[in-house]
């Protein structure tokens, strides 16, 4: 079997979850054979690559996002209803395979669809639908710079699979549903974090987008994931909150399904017994980056040496990934008196540092759902950490959880909160490795990579059954 | 997901449009003021040469085709360049790197000189002519076809006062020098009319020369034939150049075959009819010309700029549209005055071409042709001014398929007219050029309607087409010009 994996601006030339979370699952099953399909904003080399290729891989193709150009050829020759399917799905009204069919296959080329007057009709509808006398100009320009892309991914070759899987929305979405329309095939949806909702949290905050245009260009990003919503045979996501929030963009509750991330076997260790030592030993596995929000951590470690308690808190990950951030936190430390008892040690093996930890910490402002604090509960120990992605799922357990708490949740951007909750895992020893030990047999339980693994094989092979077994 | 960003372009940053409207009008039109002169000249010249008791009328009319060969093929050798170069002109005017425009003039030069000295070489070689009236004619041809070229620079770059003074100093030393000769010498020919005409043009061509100098102070000559890539980039404006000059001229070859031809010394093709009736036809729509000038840089231009205006500079739809609207009418509004007025002057020169005829003097067959071409020059005058308006809007495929179709017709009527004799000169010209006129009225109605699609998709009907001209200018710029 061969499956197409669409990737969007990550795997295997950026490194984070998704693209670990990738190589996880291609290196798990090894009789698969896997197509990368990777949506790029410009051209990569092999050089680029941040991931070894395992060698059921069988290739990678591009598809980059950016206009190449091409000479204004042929025209459009639809009907009254193709045009109708794709004037909808161009103002963003519902999602429509078929109208993705039409721009993909009907299209002779982008600059053609561009120059059309089709176009022209349904960018002058849309701006007297929605616009109250802006600059026109500006506003056709955005029409043409949201769908560039669109055209662009539908216009670059596909490779023939067995089945699709897109691990987000986005132009992701997009090209995975155009493959399950033109070829006929499965198509599974994961998605790690809320695509639509990371978009739009990017649109708000960008300078560049003028404030007029916004509203569009979130609709347009909500458009997409329903229409990947609409398409997919299954929609997975890694807990219960991700879930909501697709049903609240528009995915039906029935095809939704969690499926988490997995703790490899041999991770999940024996009882680890630390009760006499010197310092109260901290850890913290992050990147240097401001979404992990390091500096509220600092803070509360500042709080704890001003209630004079002794402890040592040591952060691991790479620093080179937002220097100038790294470079802050380094300084707020130095500046705050803490060079003793906070440490940056970089990039090292996390493995080997956990059996030294008393407690693990998390002060993210957003996550989906964290790997480290998997790792950590995997090695029985207990977690303070904020209450974002799946963090209080991982923590405090799902419904019906027979075990449970693994730590304590607390609100974003606390340093008191966090501060407080570490004095009382200091002053409560045996409380606290009734955490480690309820973190341990949850992750035993729920989150080991087997499962996962066993999950994704069993998905495929029935969507493939499903639809007529193997083709490529 | 790590960012894939996007971020909205302009492709329209400035008002492009402006400077190219002015560019493509004045080397359209502007000629008429020294054409105006030069026929004058030519005129008095030969009124002159009436007041000649020994110029034969055999050394007159050697004269004017002489003259007039001369101005057709330098004007034929002059098309190939001038939409193109005029194009390419505008852009580095707008720009701002007026540095860079010697160095065109300098290549146009160049390639002029080249193509005008190899046809002139065949007609040296073809005609009997003795050697001294050669030699004045190739100087008189040469010169003319550098006037061409300074013309369009300094028009581009709207030095219009030292055009006309060129013009009219030059012209003025010709009916001069062709005085004094007709004074001092007892046996005049047209060796000596053709002198005295060439010295007034050298004159000309001098003072556009100063003019040059005094444009275009920084005076580089690198990169001479970089204006190559335009022929590669708007082959259609070459196209455009090329038809309607060859599809003025395409009657007059053709008839120059026809009934009542005459062979001048050997050397040139002629038809006195004809060609007398189609010099005095175009004679008649000199209004026209002075007029459009007029609309359009008063009237016509300020609506025009306000369309582009609001596009450019983030007008909201609605304020476009009523930009557009006001445009269109202004321009109908301009059109109808146009026709209107030069319909009242073309109608009474064809009603008053009898009692004209008549007391000039010549052969009533040219009175009957004369109704018709100047019926065609109507006509020819409104094609060209939609030409140039469908070019304003960037619609040259509009305005190259004007010109295909005048070029055609022109030829097909004629050729088809032609065994019918002379009675039906100047019918063909007549039908081909009024039914072009109506195309392209239609063309630009059709236009005119769509015009705010057609600038937004424009944008998106690049061609990327060949780079043979591109390659030809690289090379000439590397082994000519530094």
């Amino acid at each position: 079997m061969r499956i197409g994996l669409v990737l969007e601006g990550s795997y295997p030339y950026v490194s984070g979850g998704v693209s670990s979370w990738t190589q996880t699952l291609i290196e798990a099953m090894p009789e698969v054979s896997f197509e990368i399909i990777s949506i790029q904003p410009t051209e990569k080399r092999p050089e680029d690559m941040k991931y070894a290729l395992p060698a059921n891989v069988s290739g990678i193709t591009h598809l980059y996002l950016t206009d190449v150009g091409e000479r204004a050829k042929g025209r459009l020759k639809w009907g009254a209803e193709d045009e109708q399917n794709v004037s909808d799905w161009l103002m963003l009204k519902s999602p429509n395979r078929q109208a993705l069919r039409l721009l993909g296959k009907e299209v002779p080329s982008s600059q053609a669809f561009f120059a059309s007057e089709f176009f022209w009709r349904n960018v002058k509808a849309a701006y007297a639908e929605e616009m109250n006398g802006g600059s026109f100009i500006d506003y056709f320009w955005m029409w043409q710079s949201m769908y560039t892309p669109i055209l662009r991914v539908l216009h670059q070759p596909l490779p023939k699979v067995d089945l699709v899987h897109s691990v987000s929305t986005g132009y992701a979405g997009v090209v995975a549903s155009y493959m399950k329309e033109t070829q006929g095939i499965p198509f599974i949806l994961t998605e790690h974090g809320i695509y639509s909702r990371e978009r739009e949290e990017e649109i708000l905050q960008s300078y560049w987008i003028p404030a007029p245009y916004k509203p569009r260009w979130v609709r347009f990003f909500h458009h997409l994931s329903r229409e990947a919503y609409n398409a997919a045979d299954e929609i997975i996501t890694l807990f219960e909150r991700n879930r909501e929030y697709q049903e609240w963009i528009g995915a039906p509750s029935e095809k939704t399904k969690i499926i988490a991330n997995g703790i490899a076997d041999r991770q999940i260790q024996a009882t680890v017994d630390r009760t006499e030592h010197d310092f109260f030993q901290i850890g913290a596995i992050v990147r240097l980056v401001p979404i992990k929000d390091l500096k509220t951590m600092i803070y509360a470690a500042k709080i704890l040496q001003e209630r004079h308690r002794l402890f040592k808190l040591t952060i691991m990950g790479p620093l080179d990934e937002d220097e100038e951030y790294a470079e802050e936190c380094r300084l707020l430390i130095e500046q705050s008196g803490l060079t003793d008892y906070v440490e940056l040690v970089g990039k090292v093996d996390v493995q080997a540092y956990l059996p030294t930890f008393d407690l693990l910490l998390l002060t993210s402002i957003s996550e989906g759902q964290p790997l480290a604090i998997l790792e950590g509960m995997a090695a029985g120990i207990p977690w303070v950490a904020t209450d974002v992605g799946a963090c209080s799922e991982l923590l405090y357990g799902r419904e019906d959880d027979p075990f449970g708490p693994a730590g304590f949740i607390v609100p974003p951007v606390h340093p008191e909160a966090v501060a407080d909750k570490v004095e009382w895992m200091m002053d409560y020893p045996q409380e606290r490795m009734r955490f480690g030990k309820n973190g341990r047999e949850r992750v035993r339980q729920y989150y080991r990579l087997q499962q996962v693994v066993d999950r994704y094989k069993a998905i495929y092979e029935t969507r493939r059954e499903q639809y007529g077994g193997h083709r490529v | 997901m790590a960012g894939i960003g996007f971020k909205l372009q302009k492709l329209f940053q400035e008002d492009y449009y402006s400077s190219r409207l002015k560019a493509y009008t004045f080397s359209g039109l502007v000629t008429s003021g020294p054409w105006l002169i030069v026929i004058l000249v030519v005129g008095t010249i030969q009124w002159l040469a009436f007041q000649m008791p020994t110029l034969s009328l055999a050394e007159r009319t050697l004269f004017m085709i002489s003259v007039s060969y001369a101005f057709i093929f330098s004007q034929i050798l002059f098309s190939f360049q001038q939409l193109v170069v005029t194009r390419y002109v505008a852009d580095l005017f707008y720009e701002k790197k007026a540095h860079e425009i010697f160095p065109v003039f300098t290549g146009m030069l160049k390639v002029t000189i080249l193509a005008a000295a190899i046809l002139y070489s065949i007609f040296w070689m073809l005609s009997p002519l003795d050697f001294l009236y050669k030699l004045t004619l190739f100087v008189l041809f040469m010169t003319i076809n550098v006037i061409w070229v300074m013309f369009l620079f300094l028009s581009a770059a709207k030095y219009y006062q030292a055009v006309a003074y060129s013009f009219l100093v030059g012209g003025l030393i010709s009916i001069g020098s062709v005085y004094v000769i007709s004074r001092l010498m007892t046996d005049p020919s047209s060796l000596e009319l053709l002198l005295g005409f060439t010295v007034g043009m050298i004159v000309t061509l001098f003072g556009l020369f100063f003019a040059m100098l005094r444009t275009f102070p920084l005076r580089y000559a690198v990169k001479e034939f970089s204006y190559f890539k335009y022929f590669d980039r708007y082959p259609d404006l070459f196209a455009i150049g090329v038809l309607y000059v060859l599809g003025i001229w395409v009657t007059n070859f053709i008839i120059w075959f026809g009934e009542g031809r005459v062979i001048i010394a050997d050397s040139f093709l002629f038809n006195p009819y004809y060609d007398t009736a189609i010099f005095w036809s175009y004679l008649t729509i000199i209004p026209t010309q002075l007029l459009f000038v007029v609309a359009v840089e008063t009237r016509f231009y300020e609506r025009y700029r306000t369309f582009y205006g609001l596009i450019n500079y983030g007008g909201a739809l609605h304020q476009i549209e009523k930009a557009k609207q006001t445009m269109t009418s202004v321009l109908k509004n301009e059109l109808i005055r146009l026709a209107r007025s030069q319909g009242v002057v073309t109608l009474f020169a064809i009603l008053m071409a009898g009692v004209f005829v008549g007391w000039i003097g010549v052969p009533d067959e040219i009175g009957q042709i004369f109704r018709m071409t100047t019926l065609a020059a109507f006509a020819n005058a409104m094609i060209l001014i939609l030409t140039l308006l469908l070019l304003y809007f960037e619609d040259r495929r509009g305005a190259l398929f004007v010109n295909i179709s005048f070029f055609t017709l022109n030829a097909l009527f004629t050729l088809l007219l032609l065994p019918r004799g002379i009675d039906w000169y100047g019918v063909g010209f007549a039908v081909s050029t009024t039914i072009t006129f109506f195309l392209a009225g239609l063309r630009l109605i059709y236009y005119m309607g769509k015009v705010d699609y057609y600038v937004f998709a424009a944008a998106n009907r690049r061609k990327l087409g060949t780079e043979r001209f591109s390659q030809m200018g690289t090379l000439l710029n590397r082994r000519f010009s530094r």
